[in-house]
């Protein structure tokens, strides 16, 4: 009977479960401009999804495969009809690669002739995927009710739809792990033969282990977490996609508004988190309150951010590397570590970048 | 110190005129038999700014209380322009025209500025009308930005420093002490000091300074002198001393490579979990929009201006100040959203916040040392009805002295006898009874002597150390510099900028102010 009573307490005072804050971006997350100034060794349409695949480099962008060529230029390897939704390299040259309605094809490697494992994605899409072992392939699907393409609309129908999978490649079956999850956006092994999942809209990492058990390894990230990728030296790199705005949670909460908002704003317009920044007039004012002399001041909270936050062995944030409000690349969703390189997709700025690593 | 509090000094007299206003010679004062004051001579000269410097319990407080009537001498002559003079009551202080002005204000709270001003001068009959004029006209003379209106209880430190110092002014002392005048001020109100100190000692007014900030000393005094376990080691021309020598003559040895130096050099400790997490704190207009963390082993150091809301965050994550009914944000603790009504529950959970203020809130100043550790030790109990046990404020007492290097004569020593660095030390083990997970120090050397400094960081220093989240707010930069790890800058209400230790102080400055 006290809980009820406590939750409305709550929402009317703005207190507890209900207050409308978000984490501060200091400590790990102090904020730097490593994206914003980093070289840009592709610059393709919509690049998102990264990997490394043997001594190669490949990234997708909308339906197109393209590998980064030695002397950083992007050569087309596939265009599909479909958009890429998620892609895996492993070390033998395989690259897996997952596209709207077509289930997950091979390329390349030894194994580009298996048959798509029989993941059920519902109406939505697979999102990320790793190898995790020899034959096994992880697979997260982000909502199976919305496509990737409609994540926004995942958030703000506040849907728990997203499902892991565990896939055999050799029998093409697939197990799943564990299912109404908000938004799985990203899967690696943890080095102990279980997976750890970023949960986007629970702005959280969980480990999964094989009954399907969820325990939270961080919490309450200061922005929406993505793909994750191993790092070189140990731990792990993580891209979060956009900032957490206390803008948001608070349309969040207010479910007429939010309704409303859907039915009747074309979806750039929401007030909701973005992979770029505002170009048009119409985008809310997401920047109003610090802007001075014209000048969008750094520490403005946006609806859109660049960020990758490379992680401990125990998946603890270790530092950060930011493009933030008065920068450009936002809306990195995928991140890989090749050779002394770290290279990362600004699907808002449409870029490839090469970050130097300290 | 700031350039324009150098340039009110610039027309400094390199000497000054000859004649002594004032002279105690070989005096001794002792309490219960031990000496406070052993055989000190110290002159005065009229219209001179004399430094008085020491380590806390060196005897400055003693020497100069003999001065203002409070503590009469064991042996020994004051000799008050020419004549041998008996100060044996404040009063009688008052009517030979020397005034204290204490470190730690003697206002009365409930009563306005201007009432203030001209408590124990008022007239049988008196109009508050001119009285508030009168006031206001003095004030301003002074270049004080203070509202005679308002009452001293709502004034932060430094105005009510402001209107004790007017007091003094108005009283036409001949001889101002001045305890500390400065621990309070911000840089502005400095240059404003400064410049009232040298109108001061144009109009022949001898000034007696005790400060801890040497820079300063060496900066305003035209003498200093330096007393030393209640002896005298040394008193010379100003322009003869460095930092080095003052600090040299106060502690008996060199403190260089303890204090403040090793800035610049040093590796932040690594960060552990996340202990504290404060989100979008506010609380009126003091504290906006309010976020940061605080991590275990690590310290975090808070600086900014006055008046910038570090205190009041700290208060509020203390469970001392409430933050905004509505809306008013959420400090997470080990990850639990945490909400306290008083400092108790937050003590139970292992927040512990120390206090800039310790006279006023830091201890029971009539209680001895022994007892007042026995009521933190209660405080932390978890019993619901703490049981006190004989001999337990001897036994912490007992505990504690060696590990905080406390120096009183016994548990029985009330705390208000202590030195200020005592007193601090005192507050500190009060704290730590309570087995924190984060501690928050206010301004934990505010109107501390070099020596103590030095044993107080490096408790700090061991508490990060030891995995504990540790949190120091200080108005002065180089301290900040020299213990944090991390270095987070506050500007209006909130945290602005995060700086590593090797950071330069000019760009903490920049973010501080602009």
């Amino acid at each position: 009977m006290i809980t009820p009573l406590r939750n409305l307490w709550d929402n009317f005072r703005g207190s507890g479960p209900a207050a409308l804050t978000v984490p501060p971006m200091d400590g790990a997350f102090r904020p730097n401009m490593a994206i914003e100034t980093a070289a840009v060794v592709a610059a393709s349409g919509e690049p998102d999804n990264i990997a490394a695949a043997g001594d190669a480099v490949f990234f997708s962008s909308g339906g197109q495969l393209l590998r980064l060529a030695v002397g950083g230029r992007a050569e087309v390897v596939e265009t599909y009809a479909e958009p890429i939704t998620a892609m895996a390299g492993a070390a033998d040259g395989t690259l897996a690669v997952a596209r709207r309605s077509k289930g997950i094809s091979f390329v390349g490697g030894t194994r580009a002739s298996l048959k798509s494992p029989a993941v059920d994605c519902g109406q939505g899409d697979v999102t990320a995927m790793a190898f995790v072992a020899e034959d096994t392939l992880a697979v997260v699907v982000g909502s199976e009710v919305n496509s990737a393409e409609a994540w926004r609309e995942d958030l703000m129908q506040l849907r728990r739809a997203g499902s892991v999978w565990l896939c055999d490649l050799a029998s093409a079956r697939a197990r799943k792990l564990a299912g109404d999850l908000g938004y799985p956006y990203g899967v690696v092994g943890d080095g102990g033969g279980r997976l750890v999942i970023s949960e986007a809209w629970q702005t959280r990492l969980v480990r999964i282990d094989g009954g399907g058990g969820l325990n939270t390894v961080v919490d309450n990230l200061p922005a929406y977490p993505c793909r994750l990728a191993p790092a070189a030296g140990g731990g792990y790199w993580l891209a979060l996609f956009a900032p957490r705005n206390q803008l948001v949670e608070f349309v969040l909460r207010e479910t007429g508004y939010r309704e409303r908002m859907m039915r009747e704003i074309a979806r750039d317009y929401w007030v909701s988190p973005s992979l770029t920044p505002p170009e048009s007039a119409l985008s809310p004012m997401q920047e109003g309150g610090v802007k001075i002399g014209g000048a969008i001041k750094p520490w403005a909270p946006s609806l859109s951010y660049g960020l990758i936050a490379k992680l401990d062995r125990s998946f603890e944030p270790d530092y950060s590397l930011h493009s933030r409000a008065s920068g450009r690349r936002h809306g990195v969703t995928s991140v890989v570590e090749f050779g002394k390189r770290l290279l990362a997709t600004s699907k808002g700025a449409g870029v490839v970048v090469d970050i130097a690593l300290q | 110190m700031n350039g324009s509090a150098a340039a009110a000094l610039e027309s400094r007299p390199q000497t000054v005129a000859g004649d002594d206003i004032l002279v105690m010679r070989d005096v001794t004062k002792e309490y219960h038999g031990v000496p406070a004051i052993k055989n000190v001579t110290f002159t005065l000269r009229r219209g001179e700014v004399h430094a008085l410097l020491g380590e806390n319990g060196a005897g400055k407080s003693t020497l100069t209380k003999m001065l203002s009537g409070v503590a009469t001498p064991t042996s020994g002559t004051i000799i008050l322009d020419g004549e041998a003079v008996q100060i044996n009551s404040p009063t009688r202080a008052r009517e030979l025209g020397i005034v204290m002005v204490f470190q730690e204000t003697s206002l009365v709270p409930s009563m306005t500025v201007a009432q203030n001003l001209f408590l124990g001068d008022e007239k049988t009959f008196n109009k508050l009308r001119p009285l508030y004029i009168e006031a206001n006209v003095f004030l301003s003379s002074l270049n004080f930005d203070v509202d005679p209106w308002a009452q001293v209880a709502t004034l932060g430190a430094a105005k009510k420093q402001m209107v004790e110092i007017a007091r003094a002014v108005r009283q036409n002392a001949r001889v101002i002490i001045f305890d500390e005048p400065t621990a309070t001020l911000t840089p502005e109100e400095k240059a404003h000091f400064f410049a009232l100190i040298k109108r001061l000692r144009n109009r022949g007014v001898s000034v007696i300074f005790i400060s801890h900030a040497l820079e300063e000393a060496l900066l305003i005094a035209d003498r200093i002198t330096v007393l030393r376990d209640g002896a005298h080691v040394i008193t010379d021309d100003a322009s003869k001393f460095d930092r080095e020598k003052i600090i040299g003559a106060m502690v008996g040895r060199q403190l260089t490579g303890e204090l403040y130096s090793i800035h610049g050099a040093r590796q932040a400790r690594k960060r552990g979990p996340t202990v504290l997490s404060v989100e979008n704190l506010s609380m009126g207009k003091a504290v906006r929009n309010n976020s940061f963390t605080v991590y275990a082993g690590q310290i975090t150091g808070l600086c900014g201006l006055i008046g910038s809301g570090r205190t009041e965050t700290a208060k509020i994550v203390a469970g001392v100040l409430k933050r905004n009914f509505f809306h008013g944000g959420a400090v997470r603790l080990e990850g639990r959203p945490v909400r306290y009504r008083v400092p108790r529950q937050a003590v139970r959970d292992g927040i512990i916040y120390v206090t800039e203020d310790r006279k006023l809130e830091g201890f029971f100043e009539t209680m001895s040392i022994g007892e007042n550790l026995q009521i933190a030790h209660l405080a932390a109990s978890p019993r619901a009805v703490p049981i006190l046990r004989m001999g337990e404020a001897q036994q912490l007492y007992e505990y504690w002295k060696p590990k905080l290097s406390i120096r009183a004569m016994s548990e029985a020593a009330k705390v208000i006898e202590l030195s200020g660095g005592n007193q601090q030390k005192v507050v500190i083990a009060k704290s730590l009874l309570q087995k924190p997970k984060v501690v928050i120090f206010d301004e934990p050397t505010r109107g501390v002597d070099v020596g103590a400094i030095a044993e107080i960081h490096h408790m700090i220093n061991s508490l990060a150390d030891e995995g504990m989240a540790v949190v120091v707010i200080s108005s002065y930069l180089p301290e900040i510099l020299n213990l944090s790890d991390r270095i987070l800058v506050y500007r209006a209400g909130r945290v602005v900028e995060e700086f590593e230790p090797g950071a330069k102080e000019e760009t903490i400055m920049y973010a501080a102010v602009h």
